[in-house]
């Protein structure tokens, strides 16, 4: 059952030639999480905020449970939307208290009924006995889960986040968000999350916008688009990638596998045959043969891997660099020769 | 309003420029000071025009169109160059005290006669013999030795609403303090200094106590708290906010030339009572000039004073600021023809000076403000 | 190891001369006020003192109070409504800083006139006692109308400030948690901006202590024109104890606000977006409209129009040669005052800069201190210190009746900390590190500041000579007791014109004021767009 859906929307920004968001369509199931990424300037945070109803599309439609919230011909305001936001930098009442601060969205219950809807979200959300203090008494970690408790109190239709994690230092950022998910799993939450954090996106979104200048690039599950990228711009922005001047990758044993390497799109660079991840590729002895060789020029070592990069040589085309991401089963020295291999291992159940 | 603070207490009191410093000294001192304050300069500079040729320096309370005037005409007939500095008098009479023997000030020139007598005991003042000035000016309204001479008079007297009030049911200052004025009479500040004359007259004429007890009587029948000058008084009066109000005449006279036909409007409404008609007379202060004892042009100074009481001049002035000239004569304005003669109280007038003192402690007690 | 350089310490010196300058009279006036004050205390102006006590505290308190009724409802409005002419609300909401109290007051005194005839019929209806009840309460209502209108923008700005930055993504919160906007604004803005209105309504209590023009036009007697009084009839000694008074409530004042600030400490972080505004209908821009308009009217556009049309009716008749000598006055002495006050400036707060040091702090601190002396004291304090230096051999030239150097040390003190404000935060975002780059390159402290970090904080410090050198040509109090003899400003030419009921004449030097004024608005609409 559909939740959310946007249909061709499209914002212009007075004083400036190009839209911030240009016919976006996109469908959000019920109990679903779906993230929308994109670099700063993608136009996410505009489709969240046309979304929230902070902004008014120029054209396109919202509709929320197949009721229609925004037209060209009129918006419902924020306030009767039934969405709930968290606000990238949280946008807690300084002056309220924990507690009052999820309380607030809760006018419409009686003041017995709200501490009872209260104590649950504060359990939910680990914060059960802190509830007195006030926004500055707590970490930046507390706050973002003060900053969700009080988005779901009023049981919101859907759940916009904003940028929820990007306040937080990178050793915190892992555990809050694995536990966001499982507070939005855990009250069946439909939500969308914007983040430019390929990472977030990947590890607990169910589905993935991305987006780029304006415009929905691919609509997916995580690994069709880590996997299969619509286009090399997808495929660059969730990992590092090697674009390759060749029709094919050929396997030492002589068979040309295609499996990893995406299609050329309309829009890729001209002479560019094969993209493959570094993780994708490993390295062979080299037997003669069709296959890709290249010799070892950078080596860095990266814990539990070898980033190896490799000088490659081709009779058709100029020489070109690969990466390659070696797992040590044996050494590699500069300037030996090795060839470079597809693995040919794909991991079921995804596709 | 109340008139900006004023005077002497403008400079520390017991720490006035000492007398000892000579006048190559004090050139040398300007000099420094000028060159490090090049501001003080270049803004001194404005008001201080270049001169040549014989001057008379005047410091002067009075700064009214008409004796621009006046001075021109001076000028013109005696080729003396007139320079003026305006203040308050309480200010100027400080000025001259802390300049001393280097003031440059040959005359001064005030609108009350209780300043002129204090300055005199203060020992700022020079007297000067002339025929031309004992003829022109009332012998019981000048000092007797000649310290200082008048040149208008200015009559603090009673005016009323007519439409309101009939001829007669007000007469004298001290029916101001009658019960049955409540809330129908308007009266400037107490911090004013035609008010503190009046009252000093009162003091003179009734003793501190009657006085005291008059002016809180007076207070009780205002009709507001004290605002404004004495203009406002009238006009307020005209226009039906009270029906009796206290007030120099000359402002009356100013209103009814008013370029504003609204201001001419109102005036045409109000009577001039002059009271005490039957008793002591009206309480008068005189525009008056004297030679400073340091003058550095006694002679210009001379001629400046009998020029202004001459019969050219005095009209000039009763015609221009409506204040009564010396002679009292009313046909050289119709306004004062139109009031008509009065009597003039000159038994209160000698201790004006000493009893404005007492004036301001006894306005405070009775409650004006 | 070689030591620090022995030279540094004159220029040391000379950083805490702006702050020596600034505590000068105060020193004088506490000195003096501790001294027996004589009977005329005891006898004259005691008496009087409760009564200036209560009529500066009640005033106070009503201007300040309808101050923030006028500017808050005005800048929730230009802040998070969009109806037409908003833009144009934004900053003519700042125009009656333009207009000085007293010059607006020449407007108003007049149209007090005009009433006579409701206080006739109030006299008719309801006798004689409701009449003078009226006449009593009347000069408070216009006094307490003129300061509040004029003032307001202090609330106005501060209040903006919050409800366009801080306030924007919690006001955006709860209108996602379905909060009306009534209950944004009471719940949300209201008590989030509570330490700006608390710093708003002090600037509007501290300039309504400092008034002269407006309450002596209307008749009233607070506490600095009862200084003035005391001074006026001779009594310094009293008039510096009452001056103590004054010192004693504004510090209270100033107190009560850091108090109030200092209670909750929000951490707001201000928003990277701004706040979307919400479209109004028809009913919403009519209230918009009305509360932006309802302070704005009376306090610039009725008074403006009343005045420009005196002055149209008058051109004739106008004096232009005294116009323009006190127009002279005024620019000379505002400009000379701002040079000045900017030097003061530069030197302290580059100073902290050049010889980092705890002292250099407290330093500039006092130098802030200026702002919350009132008026009344400084001319006091000023004119005592001037009168003593007057009379030393050699420095005749500087005595109050003679020159402006009275007036200029006075405009110093008072305005010292306009000038600081801006330059002292402008540094403070400038990082330190610049210095000791410059430093470790070779330069010395001097040269360090003069390529490095002053370049980097000229618009800041032009910001500051602009505003000291309009708070000075508006200055009334001041100017009005401490100028040479002869000596007008269009100020104190307004004000003596209105004193002698001549508002045609007064009209027109009032005007050139506000237009003078209006110009040094300029920085501040600057300062509202940047966000």
């Amino acid at each position: 059952m559909i939740r959310l859906s946007t249909r061709n929307l499209t914002k212009r920004y007075r004083r400036s030639d190009r839209a911030a968001v240009e016919d976006v369509s996109f469908d959000l199931p019920k109990g679903k999480l779906l993230a929308l990424v994109g670099e700063s300037g993608s136009g996410k945070s505009t489709l969240l905020r046309l979304i929230a109803g902070l902004e008014h599309p120029d054209a396109g439609e919202i509709a929320l449970d197949g009721a229609l919230l925004s037209s060209p011909r009129g918006v419902t305001p924020p306030e009767r939307r039934g969405i709930g936001l968290v606000f990238q930098n949280h946008a807690l009442f300084p002056h309220l208290t924990v507690e009052k601060n999820i309380a607030f969205g809760l006018r419409q219950l009686p003041r017995g009924e709200r501490t009872a809807a209260i104590m649950p979200l504060l359990e939910l959300v680990g914060l059960s006995g802190m509830g007195a203090r006030y926004p500055h008494e707590l970490s930046g970690g507390e706050r973002q889960r003060v900053a969700l408790a009080r988005a779901l109190a009023p049981n919101p239709r859907v759940l916009l986040l904003d940028e929820p994690f990007s306040s937080l230092d990178a050793r915190l950022r892992h555990s809050v968000r694995d536990e966001t998910q499982q507070i939005l799993k855990q009250r069946g939450a439909t939500a969308l999350l914007v983040t430019h954090d390929t990472g977030d996106a990947l590890s607990i979104a169910d589905r993935i916008v991305v987006l780029k200048q304006g415009r929905v690039q691919q609509v997916g599950a995580a690994p069709e688009v880590y996997y299969a990228p619509a286009n090399s711009y997808v495929a660059s922005f969730f990992g590092t990638c090697n674009f390759l001047p060749i029709r094919s990758l050929p396997h030492p044993s002589g068979a040309r596998i295609h499996c990893h390497v995406g299609p050329p799109g309309p829009s890729e660079q001209p002479g560019i045959g094969v993209w493959v991840r570094p993780e994708d590729l490993e390295l062979v002895r080299p037997s003669g043969g069709e296959a890709l060789a290249g010799t070892v020029t950078r080596i860095a070592f990266q814990g539990a891997y070898l980033d190896v990069t490799l000088h490659c040589q081709s009779p058709d085309t100029a020489p070109f660099e690969v990466l390659v991401r070696h797992h040590q089963p044996f050494a590699v020295a500069p300037g030996e020769t090795w060839a470079i291999a597809p693995k040919a291992r794909r991991p079921s159940g995804i596709a | 309003m109340d008139a900006p603070p004023t005077t002497a207490s403008r400079t520390w009191p017991h720490l006035h420029l000492r007398d000892g410093a000579s006048e190559a000294d004090l050139r040398l001192m300007r000099m420094i000071r000028n060159k490090h304050l090049s501001v003080c300069l270049v803004t001194t500079a404005l008001f201080l025009p270049a001169s040549a040729g014989e001057v008379l320096n005047i410091y002067s309370h009075r700064h009214y169109e008409v004796d621009q005037q006046v001075n021109r005409l001076f000028t013109e007939k005696t080729g003396i160059e007139v320079k003026v500095v305006n203040a308050e008098a309480d200010q100027l009479i400080e000025r001259l005290k802390s300049e001393g023997a280097n003031s440059p000030a040959d005359l001064l020139v005030t609108v009350d006669a209780g300043r002129m007598q204090r300055a005199r005991q203060d020992g700022l003042l020079q007297a000067v013999q002339s025929k031309a000035l004992a003829q022109a000016t009332p012998a019981a309204l000048r000092d007797p030795e000649g310290f200082w001479y008048p040149y208008t008079l200015r009559a603090r007297v009673i005016m009323v609403a007519a439409d309101r009030v009939k001829p007669g049911e007000i007469k004298n200052y001290e029916d101001l303090a009658k019960p049955q004025w409540r809330g129908r009479l308007l009266v400037r500040s107490s911090t004013n200094s035609y008010n503190q004359s009046l009252m000093a007259s009162m003091v003179s004429a009734l003793g501190e106590e009657k006085a005291r007890v008059w002016a809180k009587g007076v207070s009780a029948n205002m009709a507001r708290p004290p605002q404004g000058g004495d203009r406002d008084q009238i006009k307020a009066c005209a226009a039906g906010l009270a029906d009796v109000c206290i007030s120099n005449t000359y402002y009356l006279g100013l209103l009814l030339d008013s370029p504003d036909p609204a201001e001419r409007r109102a005036a045409a409404k109000m009577r001039v009572v002059f009271p005490n008609q039957d008793g002591r007379g009206t309480h008068v202060n005189v525009s008056a000039a004297s030679v400073v004892k340091h003058a550095k042009n006694v002679e210009n100074a001379r001629k400046y004073l009998e020029f202004l009481v001459s019969p050219e001049v005095q009209a000039t002035l009763a015609k221009g600021s409506h204040e009564h000239p010396l002679s009292m004569d009313t046909s050289l304005n119709p306004h004062h023809a139109k009031w008509g003669d009065f009597k003039i109280d000159t038994t209160t007038f000698p201790t004006m000076g000493e009893s404005q003192l007492k004036a301001q402690r006894l306005f405070d007690a009775a409650g004006w403000k | 190891m070689p030591t620090r350089p022995i030279h540094f310490l004159p220029a040391k010196a000379l950083v805490w001369l702006p702050a020596v300058v600034v505590l000068l009279p105060v020193a004088v006036v506490l000195l003096r006020a501790l001294m027996p004050a004589g009977e005329a205390w005891q006898e004259l102006v005691w008496p009087r003192l409760g009564g200036h006590v209560w009529q500066s505290l009640a005033l106070v308190a009503s201007v300040t109070a309808l101050a923030i009724l006028f500017g808050l409802p005005a800048a929730w409005q230009v802040s998070v409504n969009d109806f037409p002419g908003r833009k144009i609300f934004e900053w003519a909401l700042l125009l009656p800083l333009a207009m000085p109290g007293f010059v607006a007051a020449v407007a108003y005194i007049d149209l007090s006139e005009g009433l006579v005839p409701f206080y006739v019929w109030v006299r008719q209806r309801f006798g004689i006692d409701a009449f003078l009840m009226v006449q009593k309460v009347s000069p408070w209502v216009f006094a307490v109308g003129i300061l509040a209108s004029t003032l307001f923008p202090y609330a106005y700005l501060t209040c903006r400030a919050v409800f366009a930055r801080e306030a924007a993504a919690p006001l955006e919160a709860a209108r996602m948690l379905g909060a009306t906007p009534l209950r944004g604004f009471m719940q949300v803005a209201m008590p989030m901006a509570r330490p700006a209105i608390a710093a708003g309504a002090s600037l509007v209590a501290m300039e309504t202590m400092n008034d002269y023009g407006v309450v002596t036009a209307f008749g009233l007697t607070p506490l600095t024109p009862g200084i003035f009084r005391a001074w006026g009839e001779g009594h310094a000694g009293a008039a510096m104890r009452l001056a103590l008074v004054l010192m004693v409530l504004v510090l209270l004042l100033v107190g009560a606000e850091r108090w109030q600030r200092g209670r909750r400490r929000f951490a707001a972080d201000p928003s990277t977006q701004p706040l979307s505004r919400r479209h109004c209908g028809p009913g919403g821009v009519l209230l918009a409209w009305s509360l932006c308009l309802l302070p704005l009217l009376p306090g610039f556009l009725i008074p403006g129009w009343r005045m420009g049309r005196w002055a149209v009716q008058s051109f004739e008749r106008i004096d232009w040669s005294g116009n323009l000598v006190a127009t002279l006055h005024s620019v000379g002495l505002a400009a000379a005052a701002a040079l000045f006050i900017t030097l003061g400036a530069v030197v302290l707060v580059a100073g902290r800069r050049a010889f980092s040091g705890g002292g250099l702090l407290l330093a500039q601190r006092i130098g802030l201190l200026g702002y919350v002396l009132p008026s009344a004291l400084v001319a006091v304090g000023v004119a005592a210190v001037v009168s003593w230096l007057a009379a030393r051999p050699g420095f005749a030239g500087v005595a109050l009746s003679a020159s402006v150097f009275g007036l200029l040390l006075a405009y110093f003190i008072r305005f010292l900390a306009v000038a600081i404000q801006p330059g002292a935060a402008a540094l403070e975002r400038v990082s330190g590190t610049l210095h000791h780059a410059a430093r470790t390159l070779g330069a010395g402290p001097l040269q360090a500041l003069a390529t490095i970090d002053l370049p980097l904080i000229r618009p800041a410090i032009v910001t500051g000579a602009i505003l000291a050198f309009v708070d000075v040509f508006k200055e009334l109090t001041l100017t009005l007791v401490l100028r040479p003899f002869d000596f007008e400003t269009l100020a104190t030419r307004t004000y003596r014109l209105a004193a002698e009921s001549r508002m045609p004449e007064a009209s027109v030097p009032g005007l050139l004021m506000v237009l003078v004024c209006l110009a040094g608005l300029i920085p501040l609409t600057r300062m509202i767009r940047i966000r």
